[in-house]
């Protein structure tokens, strides 16, 4: 535990001090996958969910997809891999999107069969409170190295699922023309951010949406995890003209993910 | 008839009454001399009057922890009636008696009475005025005892007293000559006038030839442990690299793993790992430095020295597996209001101390001003992310009162550090905070028997948070109570019988996510946590810890060996455990300046709350023991330089370590050894040099699991080695040097990542635990002092250059996001300091 807040406290005290070489997260150099979007975050066990992997490489070359399925998560976000292979759940899908069909897997006996389990926590699963299916996903251009992702869609009985973050705008403000600074902004629809009341606890609470930002061209400002919630950020263009392609990844804190992309043209200086 | 007077030969300690004799190894510590405050005149005998004889007679004498003279040995007899007369005078002689570490001891020391019939002529001789006057320590005012004060002409000396003080009687009017001689002090040499009738009053101001700090005598106290290493405020004042903090200069000494500066720079890893814990005067601080390890938490000014044992201590400490820190606090003064004012680059502090009633006081104070710097120093993008910048500060209120055989002391003492981060829509934090107060009462019965009884409450708060993702929150008090008696049971058997007790009372909060946080041997977090609100679990408990724990231990001095059987019954109220503790060390003179040394002992600590707790641990764990062992020698190889070798053992039992059942986590399956040796050379503190070679090479290691092959220590460090030098080039310009070289640290390298796609976060896949190992770190630090010397007070100003020669030590390997590419990450670069700090 101690090493989390020596960590976290480092973090505090070094912020935006250190000066590193290393590839910057929100710069689109090579081939990358943005998120993996469920139609729907949290589903009942009879529920078909639609997955997206969003992905982009900055020349276009065409990736290659495979996917998987755990049937219950235990939490591990480190294995990747279903912990037990008996609990994989077949994905045929090989392109950048898949079905989970939960009515079609018998999901929910299989599990009521495979009750009593435990999570990682220690505490007893049950589809009142939500299981989580893990859904992996790995991608990449052919020869070179894949990209591996995982993402969770909660199962559970019960009214009020979760839903993906609602924006209605991915706006530029500002002279798009190269070598200028421009604030990209998001703005939320009326239902997000969403209020729920927690399953385990009861308590009321209000979603906590964070943001990341991504372009293919020019730099974006620093963000550190402190500015994740801020709906907008300050984009310098490319110093020269031409396409760009930028995104925003809204996420909930609970599943729930949206990803925005917008292409636009940076005029002369 | 009046009496000639004495000249005092010897004040350093030759056997210690009650106590062992000191090798000639041992490390040193403050005595200071007894002080003779009333002098008895010894009548002429009147056969050598009537022959017109002189002689001079050499005593034996114990001086008592009350100051009287006992066992009384004429050393050198003179006859004539003058050894009767000698001892008659010199038995009711009363002096301050000797201390050391602030405790009164016994000493012995040879005195020599001279009768000289020329002063008796002169005394027959028409009085006609007085001469009287004090000695003072320019810059510190400190009243100068113990010191002969001459004139030559006349053939008459005076010594001075506790207050300084001297007096000459019956002297003939006129000019006199006057003169002080003392290896400390630049020699004295004046006129005075006495007038007939009259008292002629002088005040002498005497410079120093060397400022330290306020020890006035390096000794050495007896020591019973394998390993005690004693370092003395006057010894790191000016060390390289500690900015004149006592105990950072343990960092320094063998045995003590290097930790990089920064927010794990406080911990104290003795002996390849196991919980270390500090202790003011023998009671556990919460927080023994700021963050980072910049200070310590206790203000330097007030240290008399401090005890390192990195292993095998004794059994009046206890419930943690490393090893134990122990400052000891000086006495307040009393002989007037004293105090000063310090400011380095890191912060300024001051303390005033005086006469208070019958007893003395002493309030310091200490403010960091790193959030003004860095207000400054900061680009406005990330200064705008603190609400409340890295700052720290602490104070101690202290008062001491000596009675006879009585000796009360009440400190009352707090630190805090705090950073607060509030940015527009998040925020996080760390704040450490502490404050209590602490009783003692000392009572020597008499020389066979001692009594100390000490109690703390010690409140802290400890706290880190980010956002709503991660809070973890302890807040404890903490109750100490001892209780320590010292028995002689014979002349060669000594008996202490001890009670240990804590209890500790408070809540525990942490939220985080479910399934834990790296561990020991797991790769540390890249940077704050970020988890997705669905994985965060949230645990409140209240804890309730007592720890009372009974020690008795022998000391059996047979011939040149000494033997300490002890044993320490505790119980560990938190896993109800009962952990009966035998511990044994030997020591042995087997030639003159020639120590061998040997111990071994069981150690036992209790989980911390974290892993006790029933959401993130498992409150069934049990205590964790560690057996140590550890031989060597220690040979003096001149008056200043020894040599101390020992090799040590340390084997873990009963670790809590990870499971992968989830409704367990933890359990006591973990094992863990350590060895190795540790050298110091090391060359006492002299009048110009002083300094230490210390040099370890261990092996640390862990297994987690049963089956599974040891692993290295987070902080295994193959090889440490430090130079410490200092050398005065005059009475006011001293230089010192540190340099050290240290293996690498072992680290988890990353060997890829998944995403997250949840939190959009790239989740580091590690390789095999600490297989990679840091380049190894080596560095220079200089400091220069000058000291300027007023009458009433003194200045000293440093420079001072860490990372003399900017070498690019790494610190830690980063990643890029998607762990793909790495770089290494730089500890600190050449860092000038300057500081200033003026006294009275």
């Amino acid at each position: 535990m101690r090493a989390h807040l020596l960590a976290l406290a480092g973090f505090l005290a070094a912020a935006g001090c250190a000066e590193s070489t290393l590839p910057v997260e929100s710069e689109l150099t090579d081939y990358r996958v943005l998120g993996i979007v469920a139609d729907r975050p949290e589903v009942a066990p009879d529920a078909q969910v639609a997955l997206t992997a969003v992905d982009f490489d900055p020349e276009g070359r065409q990736a290659g997809y495979v996917w998987s399925a755990c049937f219950y998560s235990l939490g591990s976000r480190a294995k990747f891999q279903c912990a037990d292979p008996s609990l994989e759940i077949p994905l045929p899908a090989t392109g950048p999107t898949a079905v989970l069909d939960l009515a079609a897997l018998d999901f929910e006996a299989r599990f009521e069969a495979a009750s009593p389990l435990v999570g990682l926590d220690g505490e007893v699963l049950s589809l009142d409170t939500g299981v989580d299916v893990t859904i992996g996903l790995t991608a990449g251009i052919p020869g070179q190295r894949a990209t591996r992702m995982y993402k969770r869609v909660r199962v559970r009985r019960g009214d009020a699922p979760n839903q993906n973050p609602a924006v209605t705008a991915f706006e530029i403000e500002g002279d798009l023309r190269a070598g200028r600074e421009v604030t990209l902004r998001i703005t939320y629809g009326d239902d997000t951010p969403e209020t729920y009341t927690e399953v385990q606890t009861g308590r009321t609470t209000t979603e906590r949406m964070l943001v990341n930002f991504y372009a293919d061209a020019g730099s974006l400002a620093d963000r550190s995890p402190f500015d994740e919630s801020l709906p907008d950020t300050t984009w310098t263009t490319p110093d020269e003209p031409g396409p760009a392609v930028l995104f925003a990844a809204i996420r909930d804190g609970r599943g729930g993910l949206t990803v925005l992309r917008r292409d636009v043209v940076v005029g002369p200086r | 008839m009046r009496p000639i007077l004495p000249l005092l030969l010897l004040l350093v300690p030759l056997v210690a009454v009650g106590q062992e004799a000191a090798p000639a190894s041992e490390a040193p510590a403050a005595i200071t001399p007894p002080t003779l405050v009333e002098f008895i005149e010894a009548p002429y005998p009147a056969a050598a009057l009537e022959a017109r004889r002189e002689a001079a007679v050499v005593l034996a004498l114990t001086v008592g922890v009350d100051g009287a003279v006992s066992d009384i040995e004429v050393v050198e007899p003179a006859g004539d009636g003058f050894d009767e007369a000698a001892v008659e005078a010199v038995s009711r002689f009363r002096f301050e008696p000797a201390r050391s570490g602030g405790e009164a001891i016994p000493v012995r020391l040879q005195y020599r009475y001279a009768f000289t019939l020329k002063q008796v002529v002169e005394e027959k001789a028409a009085p006609t005025g007085r001469l009287e006057g004090r000695l003072i320590e320019a810059g510190t005012r400190r009243p100068l005892p113990g010191l002969i004060v001459r004139l030559p002409a006349l053939g008459q000396e005076a010594i001075s007293d506790a207050e300084g003080r001297f007096a000459f009687e019956n002297l003939q009017s006129g000019r006199v000559l006057l003169r002080v001689e003392d290896p400390e002090y630049a020699d004295l040499e004046d006129e005075e006038d006495v007038v007939e009738g009259q008292a002629t009053e002088v005040r002498y101001i005497l410079e120093r030839d060397a400022f330290g700090d306020t020890v006035t005598v390096v000794g050495r106290r007896p020591r019973k442990e394998v390993v005690r290493r004693t370092v003395s405020v006057q010894e790191i004042r000016t060390l390289p690299g500690t900015q004149g903090d006592a105990l950072k200069a343990v960092q320094n000494l063998p045995g003590v793993a290097r930790v990089a500066p920064g927010f794990d720079g406080d911990r104290l890893v003795l002996r390849g790992g196991g919980s270390s814990r500090a202790y003011v005067d023998r009671h556990p601080v919460p927080l023994a430095f700021h963050f980072g390890g910049i200070r310590s938490t206790v203000a330097s000014a007030l240290i008399e020295d401090l005890d390192l044992y990195p292993g095998n201590y004794g059994p009046e400490f206890g419930r943690v597996n490393g090893g134990v820190v122990d400052v000891r606090l000086r006495d307040p003064r009393t002989d007037g209001i004293h105090g000063y004012a310090e400011a380095d680059v890191f912060d300024a502090g001051a303390l005033v101390e005086g006469p208070v009633g019958d007893g003395g006081l002493a309030v310091a104070f200490r403010r960091s001003y790193i959030d003004g710097v860095l207000a400054v120093a900061l680009p406005e993008s990330v200064r705008r992310r603190f609400s409340t910048a890295p700052r720290y500060y602490d104070g101690q209120v202290l008062y001491q009162r000596k009675d006879g055989p009585h000796d009360l002391r009440l400190l009352l003492f707090g630190s805090s550090d705090r950073i607060i981060v509030l940015s527009e829509s998040a925020q996080g934090g760390f704040v450490n905070e502490w404050a209590g107060g602490l009783g003692r009462w000392r009572h020597r019965i008499d020389d066979d028997l001692t009594h100390e009884l000490s109690a703390s409450v010690l409140c802290s708060q400890e706290n880190g948070r980010f956002n709503t993702d991660f809070e973890r929150n302890v807040e404890l008090c903490r109750l100490t109570l001892r209780d320590d008696l010292s028995l002689a049971l014979a002349p060669t058997l000594d008996l202490r019988l001890g009670i240990d007790a804590e209890l500790a009372a408070g809540t525990f909060l942490l939220r985080s996510q479910a399934g834990g946080f790296p561990r020991e041997g797991e790769a540390p977090p890249d940077g704050p946590p970020k988890a997705n609100d669905a994985e965060i679990v949230e645990v409140t408990e209240d804890l309730l810890w007592n720890t009372p724990a009974v020690f008795a231990e022998l000391e059996w001095r047979l011939g040149k060996l000494k033997l300490l059987p002890s044993l320490r019954l505790e119980w560990f109220g938190a896993t109800e455990d009962v952990a009966l503790q035998p511990r044994l060390s030997a020591r042995a003179e087997v030639a003159s300046g020639t120590t061998l040394k040997a111990a071994v002992g069981l150690y036992s600590e209790q989980p911390g709350p974290d892993d006790l707790s029933d959401r993130f641990g498992n409150p069934d764990l049990s205590i964790e023991r560690t057996w140590q062992v550890s031989a060597g020698f220690e040979q003096q190889l001149t008056e200043a330089l020894s040599l101390d070798v020992t090799g040590f053992y340390k084997q873990f039992q009963d670790l809590a370590t990870r499971v992968d059942d989830p409704s367990v986590r933890l359990a006591n399956q973990g094992e863990g050894r350590v060895y190795g040796v540790e050298v110091l050379l090391r060359h006492d503190l002299t009048s110009r040099l002083f300094g230490w070679l210390a040099y370890t090479w261990q092996r640390s290691e862990r297994r987690d699991r049963p089956g599974e092959g040891y692993r290295l220590f987070d902080l295994d460090q193959t090889h440490n080695l430090t130079v410490v030098a200092q050398y005065r080039f005059t009475p006011t310009w001293e230089a010192g040097l540190r340099w050290r070289f240290v293996s690498g640290n072992p680290y988890t390298p990353a060997v890829g990542a998944v995403v997250d796609s949840d939190d959009l976060t790239y989740v580091r896949l590690d390789g095999e635990s600490n297989s990679g190992r840091l380049p190894p770190y080596h560095a220079l630090d200089l400091r220069l002092d000058k000291h300027w010397v007023f009458e009433t007070w003194r200045l000293t100003t440093y420079l001072e250059a860490q990372n003399a020669y900017n070498r690019e030590n790494v610190r830690d390997i980063g990643y890029s996001y998607d762990y793909t590419e790495s770089e290494s990450q730089l500890d600190l670069p050449i860092i000038p300091s300057f500081g200033v700090r003026g006294e009275w």
